[in-house]
């Protein structure tokens, strides 16, 4: 077991000392130095309301993210919708602007770029997107779509660009000569693989692979994930694999990220996660996925209420008001130390909707007293290395 | 990684929607595809297409000079030598479209773009010696000449940026070259220069003293300003009804009423079609900028357009006419000016619903420049209302400058199917049915054909705009 | 054996679009009993919607058009009945959840008037009454304080919420049969669970069957007790949910659970279905898996070449069994495979199913229900600790 790293206090761990340790066997780039550097990234959207739209608050959607994306590798990011995820790919190539942090792209600052080398850093980083529906503009021609980017970067023209097209699109297994079609002629599929033809046309070495395969038919996925695969394997791209399906997170990912509530609350190398996991949220969410097998081995946890609104987040750790693991703690703790949810504001019945603590399903049935322990309520737990695998983070004050 | 096992290429199967047989069509084309497949459409189309040729072809219709005669032993072409400006650029962009509908290679936008160019190529050349009068003998030196150069400015830019922003094959430019430069050395050799007041009385005075040994004259031997009030008989006053020698009758003062009415074609064309533009473009800046990037840009936009769209127009264009006096060009700009506004909030509406899609995203991630993004990933999603709209647009401009012409406020020697319908009731009381029943249809029909085709667009392009 | 509570025979529905006659479901035929859970699984275009607003006879008419088969309920034929007759079963009898909670609701009433206008409809109570029935409905599908949730307008709700909402509607006049038609696939994986959860109990409680109309295999798993599998407008293979599971017989089948990433299982590649799902407007000639299925290859490979035929695909060409392409006139079979039963209690549809040839065409019926089922901890403590 490696020394406990506790940043106790901080909400910014110290990552990049963990970042350069060897997490699972998985070879670092040459010079140690991450592709994409994420540090303590915030989206806050704001509310406005009224006549002068006065901002009355902020949607936390991104609340502190930090995590790095080695080159050739991928980072699984999940959550549930809400988490933030989606946002996350989005600030990173700068698509949404960021309200905090640093975003560094082989040293260099994305958030600082402007003019011109911003769009030259848009070639190392593109975007895949999870409705092949609404992702190609019907109003262009496939050869149009994918083309366009080359041009503007004054890659190819001409027939030149032509080649270049033909081979991008034969590369994701479409005719070339489906070029001059447009795109509602073609299946949600292939729709998706002209979306990574344009993705992969710029030559990339990081893509943000947003939900690619959840619009998708099942027996579809599959031919599309081993397609992102393949490309990884030959073009040594590195993904930022954002989806909510945890069995396809596993399958792709090196490294996986849970989020809640616009943070991280555990990270490890994906075998680590899965066989290992840490933090109650992870817990029960692998525990809700649903066995395909008619006699299940597993055990699944049904946890009450949803997740609350980013507007309102809970105070201290996000999870508290639905965490099984501090009512656990709280039962066996002194009474000082613990509060009761219906004090902290959670009464069974009489919930005021979409207000009150942010939650809109009951956590509590009538006359139930839940308690939970002070310390989760008030202070934020950081993301600390906890027992087992090296890199293994989890931001909880309960779990081991 | 063998080739063998690309999952790929598992997909690829032949999309089964649609048969290998049919070429690929773009959205544009399939739209009006649809359109006019409509019956009513179809309908509209065929009146606007009589109007249209009518006004390319006015001069060879309907005029009092021979297209070929033979006098004194000399054969001469009066028609042709009396050939205005507009009508050399017109029928040069009659000629031209017709050769470019059959050019397959070509998309709509550069068909348009090249008859654009050749507008800006023939025009300043068939208006050469006018131009020159003007730069002698103008009232405002500073102001014509000054507005002179920027026009010429303008026209030099369209010139050399048309093509070369459009990069056609150099096969395609040689074929444009040989085709176009017998009429630009004609043009420069002999530019058409219409005598300013014609005497439209000689040739029949000619005829009558037997000078002309043989002579072929137009369809409609009148000019619509060959005005025949010194034919003057006590028993037979102007307005004369319909009869074999004026198949609609004459107005006021004598001249053909179906000769009038064919040249004010060309009036009615440009009216609805030059303002309609101006307010497109005017709304689709606008309304793009609006739309792409809210907030205050937003804010002032719409203020902007409420501004506009507060303005009465018609109370412009009488004011207009007041200080400035009848001017067609005034005229059209000021109702292209004023008739923005629904097209900037159209425009607006589409934008702010499609910069959110993902397509869009993918654009700005690809670091696409912002006039790629809003003219060329936004404006097309956002053209279905918009086509829409310019078709009710034009139908409502020709109603203005009819409604303009009929309070006698309108052009004044000029023809115009408004201007006809003001004379039906003459100063005395007298009511002309001829005068108010033949321009009057001519309004209706043109109008009624563009809401037609308005109806059908609307009609064609609306599943489209729920279905996708 | 008790009577079935419907059964679809043989049903046959076409489309007319602008490109002709098209058929989405052809000939589909399934059993539900009584608190049972019949899965519908499939991709889209399959024919599994179809199917199931068929049953509530909501397709469109026209485009649509029934063209043969018989939808029994209870013993009535569906089909025959009279528009009025019909509108007194749905709701009442049968009621359908449908799969996006965002847009089933109408935004404009609040969820009670929506709710008490079924009640009052079918159950001839008075408004107040039906308030109360309303109120309990929405108890029991685990809202707290119903009675200002009455009053709440769908926007006011999450997504969880709103299915909820959906269910409470669906259940509000006790139907025999529910339709959910991708009840869970809108949710994030816990409200999956829990909604599942909400229908496993309310099935429990009122023995009401449920059609579940879903693609995902876990959670067919998970609830199911009879499957049924569709591809290309027909049921393909029918079996209960051990049985399918433990012994795929169609290589369709087969090939969904390969190419699923399971939980647990890194595998370094995913075997694929390749090709793409067939379009209502185009199927295939013969057996409508063929162009994609690896069976039908790996026999080619080693069959003699008068019984094979080269077909042209997306990748070029296969070479497959002549038998799934044509009809060949020294079979008894036609091309396009019909549901036969090959194994006792399990049915399927294709030519190379051991025992295909000597199997009964009979309609699949199954009266069967599970009895494991995934042990579930609410806020479990237990279950959370490593």
């Amino acid at each position: 077991m490696t020394s406990q790293q506790t940043a106790a206090g901080t909400q910014q761990p110290d990552i990049p000392t963990q970042a350069q340790q060897p997490a699972g066997g998985r070879q670092q780039a040459a010079d140690g130095q991450p592709l994409v550097r994420v540090r303590d990234l915030r989206t806050h959207f704001p509310i406005r309301r009224g006549v002068f739209s006065r901002t009355v608050g902020y949607v936390k959607a991104v609340d502190g993210v930090s995590f790095d994306v080695h080159a050739g590798k991928t980072l699984g990011l999940v959550g549930e919708s809400g988490s933030g995820k989606t946002t996350v790919g989005r600030t990173i190539l700068r698509l949404i602007p960021a309200t905090s942090g640093s975003v560094h792209y082989r040293g260099q600052d994305v958030f600082a770029l402007q003019g011109e080398r911003l769009r030259k850093l848009r070639r190392h980083m593109q975007i895949i997107f999870q409705d092949p529906m609404s992702s190609l503009n019907p109003r262009m021609t496939i050869g149009n779509i994918i083309g366009e980017p080359l041009t503007v970067h004054g890659i190819a023209k001409g027939s030149e660009r032509e080649d270049r097209v033909a081979s991008l699109l034969q590369r994701v297994g479409l005719d070339p000569s489906y070029r001059h079609r447009y795109p509602h002629e073609f299946s949600g599929g292939q729709r998706q693989r002209i979306g990574i033809a344009r993705a992969i046309a710029l030559s990339p070495d990081f893509i943000v692979c947003d939900e690619p395969v959840s619009a998708l038919d099942v027996s579809i996925q599959s031919q599309i994930l081993n397609l992102l695969d393949d490309l990884q394997q030959e073009l040594g791209i590195a993904y930022l694999f954002i989806a909510h399906n945890l069995a396809v997170i596993e399958h792709f990912s090196d490294e996986v990220a849970v989020m809640y509530l616009g943070r991280i609350v555990e990270k490890a190398s994906a075998t680590e996660l899965y066989a290992n996991p840490k933090h109650p949220y992870t817990i029960s969410l692998l525990s809700a996925v649903p066995e395909p097998d008619p006699r299940p081995t597993r055990r699944r946890i049904v946890l009450r209420g949803e997740m609350p609104s980013p507007s309102n987040p809970p105070t201290g750790c996000p999870f508290h008001p639905r965490c099984p693991l501090t009512r656990k703690a709280a039962a066996e703790a002194d009474a000082k130390d613990t509060a009761s949810l219906v004090e902290l504001g959670y009464p069974p019945s009489a919930m005021p909707a979409g207000n009150g603590k942010g939650v809109t399903l009951p956590i509590l049935s009538a006359g139930e007293t839940i308690r939970v322990l002070r310390k989760c309520v008030e202070e934020c737990p950081p993301l600390e290395q906890k027992k087992g695998e090296g890199g293994h983070v989890a931001a909880c004050w309960v779990t081991e | 990684m063998s080739e063998a096992i690309i999952p790929g290429t598992a997909g690829s199967a032949v999309d089964p929607t649609r048969s290998a047989s049919t070429p690929p069509r773009s959205w544009l084309a399939e739209a009006l595809y649809n359109t006019f497949g409509r019956v009513g459409a179809r309908i509209g189309a065929v009146w606007i297409g009589v109007i249209a040729f009518c006004a390319v072809f006015a001069p060879f219709l309907a005029n009092s000079r021979p297209y070929l005669m033979k006098s004194g032993g000399r054969w001469s072409s009066p028609l042709l030598e009396q050939l205005t400006g507009v009508d050399v650029t017109l029928l040069a962009v009659f000629f031209v479209g017709l050769g470019l509908m059959f050019v397959r290679k070509l998309n709509m936008g550069q068909r348009a773009a090249i008859l654009l160019w050749v507008v800006a190529l023939v025009l300043p050349l068939a208006y050469w010696p006018q131009i020159g009068v003007i730069w002698r003998e103008t009232q405002w030196p500073v102001l014509m000449r000054g507005g002179l150069l920027l026009l010429g400015a303008i026209d030099l830019a369209a010139l050399v940026g048309i093509p070369w922003s459009m990069r056609l094959g150099l096969r395609f430019q040689l074929i444009f070259a040989v085709v176009l430069l017998p009429l630009v050395v004609l043009l420069i050799v002999r530019p058409p220069n219409p005598t300013r007041v014609p005497i439209y009385e000689q040739y029949r005075e000619m005829e009558a003293a037997g000078q002309i040994e043989w002579v072929l004259r137009a369809p409609l031997p009148y000019s619509p300003s060959d005005r025949l009030r010194d034919q003057f008989d006590p028993n037979r006053p102007h307005p004369r009804p319909p009869s074999w020698e004026h198949p609609l009758g004459t107005e006021r003062f004598g001249a053909d009423i179906l000769s009038r009415m064919i040249h004010a074609s060309r009036i009615a064309m440009g009216i609805g079609f030059i303002s309609t533009g101006i307010a497109l473009v005017i709304g689709v800046i606008v309304g793009a900028l609006m739309g792409y990037f809210v907030r205050w840009v937003d804010l002032l936009g719409m203020r902007l357009v409420e501004v506009f769209g507060s303005i009465p127009q018609l109370y412009l264009l009488l004011t207009f006419v007041a200080f400035f006096g009848r001017n067609l060009y005034l005229m059209m700009v000021i109702i292209g000016l004023t008739s923005w506004v629904g097209d900037a909030r159209f425009v607006r509406a589409e934008f702010l619903k499609l910069r959110q899609q993902d397509f869009v995203q993918a654009a700005r991630a690809a670091g696409l420049p912002l006039r790629s993004i809003l003219f060329r990933h936004l404006l097309p999603n956002a053209l279905a209302p918009l086509l829409v709209s310019v078709s009710f647009g034009v139908a409502s401009a020709i109603l203005a400058e009819s409604t303009l012409s009929f309070l006698g406020l309108g052009l004044v020697d000029e023809p115009s199917w408004g201007q006809l319908l003001n004379q039906a009731v003459s100063a005395g009381g007298g009511f002309y049915w001829w005068l108010a029943t033949f321009p009057g249809l001519a309004i209706f029909l043109t109008v009624f054909s563009y809401n037609l085709i308005g109806e059908a667009l609307r009609d064609a392009l609306d599943p489209k705009l729920s279905g996708e | 054996m008790p009577d079935p509570l419907l059964s679809i025979t043989d049903l046959q529905i076409g489309f007319s679009t602008s490109r002709g006659m098209i058929h989405p479901v052809r000939g589909v035929s399934m059993t539900i009993y009584p608190g049972q859970t019949v899965a519908v699984v499939g991709e889209s275009g399959c024919g599994k919607s179809v199917t199931a607003l068929s049953v509530l006879r909501l397709i469109p008419q026209p485009p649509g058009k029934y063209l043969g088969g018989s939808i029994r309920f209870q013993g009535r034929d569906l089909l025959q009945l009279s528009e009025r007759e019909m509108r007194r079963v749905r709701g009442k009898d049968i009621a359908m959840i449908f799969q996006e909670p965002m847009t089933s609701l109408n935004p404009v009433y609040t969820i009670g008037d929506q709710i008490i206008e079924a009640i009052l409809l079918h159950q001839g109570v008075s408004s107040r009454e039906a308030r109360q029935i309303a109120e309990q409905s929405l108890r029991d599908v685990g809202i707290a304080d119903p009675g200002r949730r009455l009053d709440e307008y769908p926007h006011q709700m999450s997504g969880g919420m709103r299915q909820r909402v959906m269910i409470a509607m669906a259940l509000s006049c006790q139907p025999k049969l529910l339709i959910a038609d991708e009840p869970t696939t809108a949710l994030d994986v816990t409200i999956q669970a829990q909604i599942l959860e909400l229908l496993r109990k309310l099935q429990k409680e009122r023995n009401m069957a449920i059609m579940l109309i879903t693609h995902d295999l876990g959670v067919v798993a998970e609830n199911a007790d009879i499957v049924n599998v569709m591809y290309a407008g027909r049921v393909i293979e029918s079996a209960t949910v051990e049985d399918l599971f433990d012994r795929p017989q169609h290589p369709y089948t087969e090939g969904l659970f390969r190419s699923m990433p399971r939980l647990g299982q890194k595998a370094t590649r995913l075997q694929t279905i390749e090709g793409m799902v067939p379009n209502p407007a185009q199927w295939p000639p013969g057996c409508k898996f063929h162009p994609r299925c690896h069976r039908t290859r790996q026999l080619a490979a080693n069959a003699p070449a008068d019984q094979t035929v080269e077909i042209r695909t997306a990748e070029g060409s296969a070479r497959v069994m002549a038998r799934c392409v044509h009809d060949l006139p020294q079979l008894p079979t036609s091309g396009d495979p019909e549901l036969r039963e090959i194994l006792p209690q399990h049915w399927a549809a294709c030519h190379f199913t051991e025992n295909y040839d000597n199997a009964p065409v009979t309609l699949p019926v199954i009266e069967h229900q599970r009895e494991v089922r995934r042990e579930t901890v609410e806020n479990g403590v237990e279950g959370v600790v490593p």
